[in-house]
């Protein structure tokens, strides 16, 4: 059995480890409903143009 | 009929099992090995730089003008240092999540981790590219983060810095599986009769886990060490222009500059080091990790 400490740090950087894998993956969803078609961040206006363009 | 055949090979183990490996081996031999020895042999020739014509005569042309040009050299090096950078980071990332997932994860938390895990690999190479070149841009996602915190922004895009991000994204699950099989093998029964002769955690993980864990952090280095490497897409669109890597200067050689010997002279670079890679990482057992 680990310690205490060891054991909060494993889940933080598991935590960490699945944020740096899903964050990017959510700022591309993210992008695909920017009404925008030049790409900048924070997005202003959502809108689904491009699904429906797609 | 079917009992005469089942009869013919039951005798004839050896042609049994030589029916058996030829198609795998017919396909290593054709398009792996006989890809490389094309590669090679290209190396050799030349090209005429009137006519632009490849003349087919041997020569070690390529090879010697590749070594003398130091341009090459410091795209081989800036490369290579990208690779181990990679490497490293995706071992540092990995090994804590594997951990996690083999020592005190619940089996229905495993198995989550486990899908999450491999699911940005069901999406596309390309998309992935492009979102980091998003997320590095100037006014993008991590340049708005480090704001609202009071540390940015920073000249992240189209630097050494993006495509080191990027890079470590891509092939971290590579690196978390080798890594979960190497720690899933490791016995509990070893880190308790460490703990029983008094081993502390560091002691533990130091003396029992990491030397079990090192052949699977080998096996993963090899996908990461060797994509990094031959990657030529993500240097373009994360990297810009100013960045050249082997993959770049082989795409630019045989696409735009049509000099094919030349190219494959460059391609033969990440082969070695590659080869030489997977020497030093048999030895450290990376294959029984696999």
């Amino acid at each position: 059995m680990e310690p205490r400490a060891v054991r909060i740090g494993l889940r933080a950087a598991s935590t960490f480890v699945m944020l740096f894998l899903y964050l990017p993956l959510l700022v591309i969803v993210m992008q695909a409903f920017s009404a925008s078609p030049i790409p900048g961040w924070p997005i202003g206006d959502y809108s689904t143009r491009w699904f429906r363009l797609a | 009929m079917r009992r005469r055949v089942s009869a013919f090979f039951y005798r004839r183990r050896r042609l049994k099992l030589g029916l058996l490996l030829l198609p795998p081996m017919g396909w290593i031999l054709v398009v792996y090995l006989a890809a490389l020895g094309v590669l090679l042999l290209t190396s050799l020739w030349v090209e005429d730089e009137l006519s632009g014509r490849i003349l087919h005569t041997f020569t070690l042309d390529n090879f010697r003008q590749l070594w003398n040009d130091p341009t090459n050299r410091i795209i081989t090096r800036n490369t290579v240092g990208m690779a181990i950078a990679v490497t490293i980071t995706d071992a540092l990332l990995a090994f804590p999540l594997a951990y996690y997932m083999v020592r005190m994860a619940s089996p229905k938390m495993r198995a989550v981790l486990f899908v999450g895990v491999l699911m940005p690999l069901w999406s596309s190479y390309l998309i992935k590219a492009y979102t980091w070149r998003l997320i590095t841009a100037e006014d993008g996602p991590l340049n708005w983060a480090l704001g609202k915190v009071g540390l940015g922004p920073y000249h992240i895009a189209y630097t050494y810095t993006a495509m080191w991000l990027a890079f470590s994204y891509m092939w971290l699950p590579y690196m978390i599986l080798p890594v979960y099989a190497a720690l899933e093998r490791v016995p509990l029964s070893f880190l308790e009769a460490s703990s029983d002769l008094g081993g502390r955690a560091w002691i533990t993980f130091r003396k029992v886990i990491w030397p079990l864990a090192l052949p699977g952090i080998a096996a993963g280095s090899i996908f990461t060490f060797s994509l990094t490497l031959g990657d030529y897409v993500l240097p373009d669109l994360v990297g810009g222009n100013n960045h050249d890597f082997i993959g770049n200067v082989i795409f630019r050689f045989q696409g735009v500059a049509q000099n094919l010997p030349y190219a494959a002279a460059f391609a033969c670079v990440p082969v070695a080091i590659v080869i030489v890679y997977l020497i030093v990482m048999k030895r450290l057992g990376a294959f029984e990790a696999l």
